[in-house]
Formats: C-alpha cells, sequence, structure tokens
C-alpha cells in the first residue's frame, strides 16, 4: 500500500501489466542498466543474470517482491513485472552465456 | 556541399568505417538503411549500441564532436573531491570497434526533414532514413538576471561534467570557514531532479570536515523534491543544523543574482554566498531548438512507444531533451534509448511496435558510506499514451535504516555506476 501512495505522491498514474504487450527483449534490457549488458555484469558488480537457472530467477524475483527487506531497491523494482513476464525473462537469460 | 561519398567518408571516420564484419558492399547500400545520431550522451550512445544489436547491417553514425564523454553522473563527488573526472570520462572506440557505430567528430548544425539530411560543421551532408536526435539539456542564459554567458564563469554551475566541475570544486576550497554555500534550484523539468540535493549533502559534508561554520543553503523555486523524507532525514542526522532550504511557497525561487557583490536575490530575501551556485533554467539542446523540434515549453514533445517526434517526421528524440515523461536522469536515457533502438527495428522491418517498459533508478550519496535510492518501473498507459508506473513498482529506500543499510546502498550506488556506464558504452 506504501507503494501505492508514493506513486499517486509522485503524481504517476498506475497502470497494470496483465495485457501488456512487451518483447522480452525490452524486458531483459531493461535490468541491464545495473547487471550490464546482457545480464553480465562488470567486475565487481551486482549479480549476473546471464546462464542463471530459470526456476533459480523466477525464485528470486519471488522473494524480492513479496520481501521489500530482501534486496533494497531491487524490491522494488521486482513489483513492476507480471509472473509470465518473470518467466519469460527467466527463460531468456538461462540461455545466455 | 556536396554529400559525403563512401570514400571521403571513411576518410573522415578512420578506421571504424573499414570494419568488414558490418560493412556493406556499394550495390546493397542503397538498400540498407541509415540511421544518424546526433549526440554521444547517455541516450545517444546506448541507441547506437542497441540499435546495432537489434540491425546487424544497419549504417549507423553517430555524429558528436567530442573525443570523450564526461558523465554528470557521479560529478558531485568530484566537486568535493571524492572521485576525479577521470573515472567519469570514457571515450566512443568500444562503440566503433565492437559495435561498427562510425563516430563522426562533427557538430550537426541543421537538420532538412524534406531531404532527410544532416548538415555538419564541416558543411557536408549526411543523408538518414531515421534520425535521432540526443543533444541533452542546454542551458537558458536568458532566464535569469545577472546570470548569463558571462557572469556563468564567475558563478559556475556544474550541470554540465568537465570544466566546470572543476571550476565549482575550486571555488568550494577556497571558501572561508563561516560562509554560506548556496546553490539555487530552477524551477523543474531540469536535469537530473535529486542531484541539486544531493550536491547540498556533499557540500556540507565537505565543510563539516573542512569548515564546520559554514552553512549550505538551497534556494528553490520548487515546493518538494524526490526522496525528499530521505534527505531531510541524513540531513539532520549526518550535518545537524547546517542544510537549511527555502521551498518555492516561502520565496525560495531565484529572482537575480548579483556575480560581482556575490549575492543572489529570492522572494525570501537577498542572499550573500562565499559560494553561489547557480543550477539554471533548462531546455532541450540547441539543435533540437534549431530544428523545430521543441514546443512552447523548450522540450521536444516526443511518443513515448518510439520516441517519434510529434513533429518532425523520422526524426525521434531521446534522453533530457525529449518530453517524453519521464525523468530527465542518465537510466532513463538509456532506458528510453532501448526502447526507441527496438521501436526502430521494428519500424524498419514492417512489423508492429510492442508496449515498451523503462527501468528509472537514482542514487544519491550524501557522504561516503551513506547512499539512498530510487526505483521506478515505467510503462505507456494503452488509453491514454502517457508514462505510467507498472503495477507498484515505484519506491525508494526505507526512512530509519541503519548506517549499516546506508551504506550497503552505497556499494549498490557504485555497482549501478559501473554497469550504467559499460552498458552504454562498452
Amino acid at each position: 500500500m506504501r507503494r501505492v501512495c508514493l506513486a499517486l505522491a509522485l503524481g504517476a498514474a498506475v497502470v497494470g501489466t496483465a495485457h501488456a504487450d512487451t518483447d522480452v527483449r525490452t524486458l531483459a534490457d531493461s535490468c541491464a542498466i545495473c547487471h550490464g549488458t546482457d545480464g553480465k555484469p562488470p567486475r565487481d558488480g551486482l549479480d549476473r543474470l546471464a546462464g542463471m537457472r530459470s526456476s533459480e530467477f523466477v525464485e528470486e524475483m519471488r522473494e524480492l517482491r513479496d520481501d521489500p527487506d530482501e534486496g533494497r531497491l531491487m524490491s522494488v523494482i521486482a513489483r513492476g513485472y507480471s509472473d509470465a513476464e518473470i518467466r519469460a525473462m527467466a527463460d531468456y537469460f538461462a540461455k545466455l552465456r | 556541399m556536396t554529400e559525403i561519398t563512401r570514400r571521403g567518408f571513411a576518410a573522415l571516420v578512420g578506421g571504424a568505417a573499414a570494419l568488414p564484419l558490418f560493412g556493406t558492399s556499394f550495390a546493397s547500400a542503397a538498400r540498407t538503411p541509415r540511421v544518424v545520431v546526433i549526440g554521444g550522451g547517455f541516450a545517444g550512445a546506448t541507441f547506437a549500441k542497441y540499435l546495432r544489436r537489434a540491425m546487424p547491417t544497419a549504417r549507423i553514425t553517430l555524429v558528436e564532436p567530442k573525443k570523450s564523454y564526461v558523465s554528470c553522473v557521479y560529478s558531485n563527488e568530484v566537486v568535493v573531491g571524492l572521485s576525479t573526472l577521470k573515472p567519469l570520462t570514457v571515450g566512443y572506440a568500444a562503440l566503433a570497434e565492437a559495435y561498427g557505430i562510425r563516430h563522426v567528430r562533427r557538430s550537426a548544425v541543421a537538420i532538412d526533414p524534406v531531404a532527410r539530411r544532416v548538415t555538419l560543421s564541416s558543411g557536408d551532408k549526411l543523408p538518414y532514413d531515421k534520425l535521432v536526435v540526443a543533444p541533452g539539456m542546454a542551458y537558458r542564459y536568458d532566464a535569469l538576471p545577472g546570470w548569463n554567458e558571462e557572469t556563468a564563469a564567475l558563478l559556475p554551475a556544474a550541470w554540465h561534467a568537465g570544466p566546470e566541475t572543476t571550476q565549482l570544486a575550486a571555488r568550494l576550497k577556497a571558501m572561508p570557514n563561516g560562509g554560506t554555500a548556496i546553490i539555487t534550484v530552477p524551477p523543474a523539468p531540469y536535469r537530473c531532479p535529486p542531484a541539486p540535493y544531493e550536491r547540498a549533502s556533499l557540500f556540507a559534508w565537505y565543510l563539516k570536515r573542512t569548515k564546520p561554520a559554514a552553512k549550505v543553503l538551497i534556494l528553490d523555486a520548487n515546493e518538494t523534491f524526490p526522496k525528499q523524507a530521505l534527505f531531510e532525514e541524513g540531513w539532520a542526522k549526518l550535518f545537524p543544523g547546517m542544510v537549511t532550504r527555502i521551498p518555492g511557497s516561502k520565496g525560495g525561487a531565484v529572482q537575480s543574482v548579483d556575480a560581482v557583490a556575490m549575492r543572489v536575490v529570492a522572494g525570501a530575501g537577498s542572499f550573500s554566498g562565499a559560494v553561489i551556485n547557480i543550477i539554471p533554467p533548462q531546455r532541450a539542446g540547441d539543435l533540437a531548438t534549431a530544428a523545430g523540434l521543441t514546443d512552447q515549453t523548450g522540450w521536444c514533445p516526443v511518443d513515448p512507444r518510439t520516441f517519434a517526434s510529434k513533429l518532425v517526421p523520422d526524426v525521434h528524440v531521446l534522453g533530457d531533451a525529449a518530453a517524453s515523461g519521464l525523468p530527465k536522469s542518465a537510466t532513463s536515457a538509456n532506458a528510453g534509448a532501448k526502447v526507441a533502438a527496438l521501436a526502430i527495428a521494428k519500424l524498419f522491418a514492417g512489423r508492429p511496435v510492442t508496449d515498451p517498459l523503462f527501468i528509472n533508478t537514482c542514487y544519491s550519496r550524501l557522504a561516503p558510506d551513506y547512499a539512498i535510492g530510487i526505483a521506478s518501473v515505467f510503462g505507456v498507459d494503452p488509453v491514454s499514451g502517457a508514462i505510467v508506473v507498472r503495477n507498484t513498482g515505484t519506491g525508494t529506500s526505507p526512512l530509519g535504516a541503519s548506517l549499516g543499510y546506508r551504506k550497503e546502498e552505497a556499494e549498490d550506488a557504485d555497482k549501478w555506476f559501473r554497469a550504467l556506464m559499460s552498458d552504454t558504452f562498452a
């Protein structure tokens, strides 16, 4: 609820993601600002996503989303994606080496 | 002035054009999409790289007169001696070598949207099928009495990183113990909304250690600001009594400045500053204005699904210059550029453009081991076409967190910055 209030306070409307038609490349490329291009971070960086097992990716994202104390800002970001989008990203990164 | 021939073009840009991987034969050149990108900041560089990933054979030219780029992100750290400009400076060699981007070291001076040609400072003309304009923001020298091209040398804005950053650092260093460092904040929108408050924080951190009788005064045209509660909590905890802010409703908007007397006049009164940092009102970069891409706001209206200009066909505007609905930040510039790259590749292929998604992330450092963050995941509302938060994907660092938590966020910030730079330029 706090997050919703904040979004409203920021003057931004809120939209659901259930019907969004977003290319998996757009979803995956959005991660790169922190996790590196193709999920390959620079040295001493955040978690590598490329090659991560699909089930591990999904599990991590669910934990982050459901527990606000889990991952600092990543807990906020995890809330922006639907379950289907998380699964699509998981499969995408699992295939990258 | 003739169009640049292929031979002359290769001479102009040096080795990059000779790359066999991305080269096109003369015969097929006519059918190879030509994309020209003007401006090599976070938006332009990200776009060039990600368009290459989406269009392996396109001819992509980056028009940018400078040899290297200096990041504004982390430049507040340089002002107070926590970093130098060197780790903030990056060249374009990786874009040329790894992605086959032709870097033309010229300024773009005009756009002909009918003939679809860009005129360069050399007089040469560069033809395009799609043009991407990412000139960043420009200072409005005409908006604040007393602050103009001449007095800006005495009152450095340091809202472009580089020499101004060094000038402001020198002034802060020369400040006596006991004076006031004044920061003036222009009306939104301006580049990097939380950055004035990060700068005020780092000023206070620096002054507390070196000139503890000094104060920091923020004269603010705005009423509220991002991460406000977190900043105010940090100021009270780290530098009690040192930072004062006068918001717009209490007369915080600066009305004039006197660079010789070193005084600032705002609605709330006249203030004397040992250091005066005018963060000037801003607009889209010069080329955007000259090319008719701006509206009465001084910014460029675009469709946030493709970043196509609403005013000029076949021209897309990215980064701070665009009025897309995204914050004017480096991460938004990076995120928007990726969306535009994929959208333009789909437009060339005659395929439908898919729904965009953008992450904006921004850390602010209040002290070496103390950072706070904000993040949002944005999409586009299918009905209004406006940028909106997806689900509940927006928020900040928690209030009342421990010093250990803030230290972890400072480490997150360093990792974020390194990844952002490499995702954009390498």
